[in-house]
């Protein structure tokens, strides 16, 4: 918990230097989508923490192509926030990753025309009248090509990293005594994602992502609390120690699986301060490799996020359905299987300041 | 002040070199095109004027451009695209005199793009 409250406060600080650049992921804080800024979010109905280093300042500046990479890192606790405010056990889970990605603009002619406009104006320091008329004409092709054609971009990347999870699991059957039932696993797993963004301004952002992933069944097991006392007796008197154990139940087992993300953005102004961006249908197909003894499932979810154009903070929603059609069994009533959530969300700069992108 | 005659292909229009001085601020959607930003028919460097925040541009301490400043006012050009709700404003001093039109605010248009291409006084 202290971890948490550390990394809580170190986002908080960090937002000192926010500026929104906002996208809407899913619950567990993912998204097919590349943020063009490095950000940290906190989720407060899954306590996850995520954050990103990346060169994206470049992205300020379009060019015919450019190369994007990054690192990110995220943490949360499984069992969410209420849990820890309970005064219940932390189950730390975490993720690191890095990423590089290719990015191409559309604007290929408008720019190679912006070059030719630079290097005559570099050529005519006395800004005659020839060159004044040479960079007016340049100018009125760009307009002509530009009230044409929309903005657009193509980023494809590769993200590859590890994740783990530290736990307690419960085995009933093969301890010697009732402390040793509680084993202490540390999960170490992988994943490698190859992804395609592609932006059609002003409005839209697609993404898509194929993942090949190291991952466990955590989800699917139960976290019980159980209270493990010992007495000592000596001359008539008994002396008891209790201690309060967290620990998962079930089957556990790690495995190998490929994961689909789809994201569709929607960037919209909904005042002159006031800006939303809906992730409209995100998708998370999950397809096992061991498929007999774990399920597919299919994900879909919608969020939507709400920020100041100028602001630090952004706040908003999300609706989830963890299991579409129902592949886990779990209830038949469709509702059941909607979570939702809140999301407070920093965007910072950089906080590397500019040496980090030369 | 330099004040100066064009050369011989300029048919005796006249104008001014004056010293410029800027700063530029943009949501952090925004992308200006590379060598998209000019003023006064000089090309403004915006790699080396990114500050700290990538989203701010300026010129810094001394540093200034010099630019021809016409009968109509300053040409600006900046090109740029964003998203939806998107914007960069920009502030121009010329010799240390701020314009008229400060701030230029230019909005993302329905392409995407949010593009300013004239005199300025």
């Amino acid at each position: 918990m202290k971890t948490l409250y550390l990394l809580l406060l170190f986002s908080i600080v960090l937002s000192v230097r926010a500026g929104a650049q906002i996208i809407a992921e899913d619950s567990r804080g993912e998204s097919s989508i590349l943020t063009k800024n490095a950000n940290v979010s906190f989720n407060l109905n899954e306590a996850a923490l995520s954050a990103s280093w990346n060169n994206f300042r470049k992205l300020a500046i379009e060019k015919p192509s450019q190369i994007v990479w990054g690192l990110s890192a995220s943490g949360n606790n499984r069992e969410g926030i209420a849990d820890l405010f309970n005064g219940g056990k932390l189950t730390p889970q975490s993720k690191v990753g890095v990423f590089i990605g290719l990015r191409k603009s559309y604007q290929t002619t408008v720019l190679e025309l912006l070059k030719r406009i630079k290097e005559i104006q570099d050529a005519n320091p006395d800004k005659n009248e020839k060159a004044q008329n040479a960079v007016r004409l340049l100018n009125q092709q760009i307009e002509e090509n530009r009230s044409t054609r929309h903005t657009q971009s193509l980023t494809t990347y590769i993200n590859a990293g590890l994740n783990a999870d530290n736990f307690r699991l419960y085995k009933p059957e093969d301890a010697p005594s009732l402390s040793q039932r509680f084993e202490k696993v540390n999960f170490r797993g992988g994943f490698a994602d190859i992804g395609l963004n592609y932006e059609y301004a002003p409005s839209w952002v697609f993404g898509i992502a194929l993942g090949y992933e190291r991952y466990n069944n955590l989800d699917s097991l139960a976290l019980t609390s159980y209270t493990l006392k010992n007495t000592t007796t000596m001359n008539n008197s008994e002396l008891t120690t209790e201690a309060k154990l967290s620990a998962y139940q079930g089957s556990y087992m790690a495995y190998n699986r490929v994961n689909i993300k789809t994201d569709a953005l929607y960037y919209g102004r909904v005042s002159d301060d006031y800006r939303l961006v809906w992730n409209t249908l995100y998708t998370r197909i999950i397809l096992p490799l061991q498929e007999k003894e774990i399920n597919k499932v299919f994900q879909a979810g919608t969020a939507i996020n709400f920020y100041k154009s100028e602001g630090k903070f952004a706040g908003g929603l999300y609706l989830q359905s963890n299991d579409v059609f129902n592949s886990l069994h779990s209830t038949d009533q469709f509702h059941e299987r909607l979570s939702f959530g809140i999301v407070a969300k920093y965007s910072f700069s950089s906080i590397m300041s500019r040496d980090f992108a030369k | 002040m330099k004040f100066f005659k064009l050369s011989l292909a300029a048919k005796g229009k006249t104008g001014k070199i004056v010293a410029v001085t800027y700063s530029l601020k943009k949501s952090s959607n925004v992308t200006f095109l590379e060598n998209g930003f000019s003023i006064g028919y000089t090309n403004i460097d915006l790699s080396h004027d990114q500050d700290s925040s990538p989203d701010n541009f300026s010129t810094k301490g001394s540093q200034h451009y010099l630019c021809l400043l016409e009968e109509g006012g300053l040409q600006v050009t900046l090109y740029a695209g964003g998203l939806s709700g998107d914007f960069w404003a920009l502030d121009i001093q010329a010799d240390g005199v701020p314009l008229t039109s400060n701030t230029i605010r230019v909005y993302t248009d329905t392409r995407g793009n949010l593009d300013y291409n004239k005199l300025t006084k």
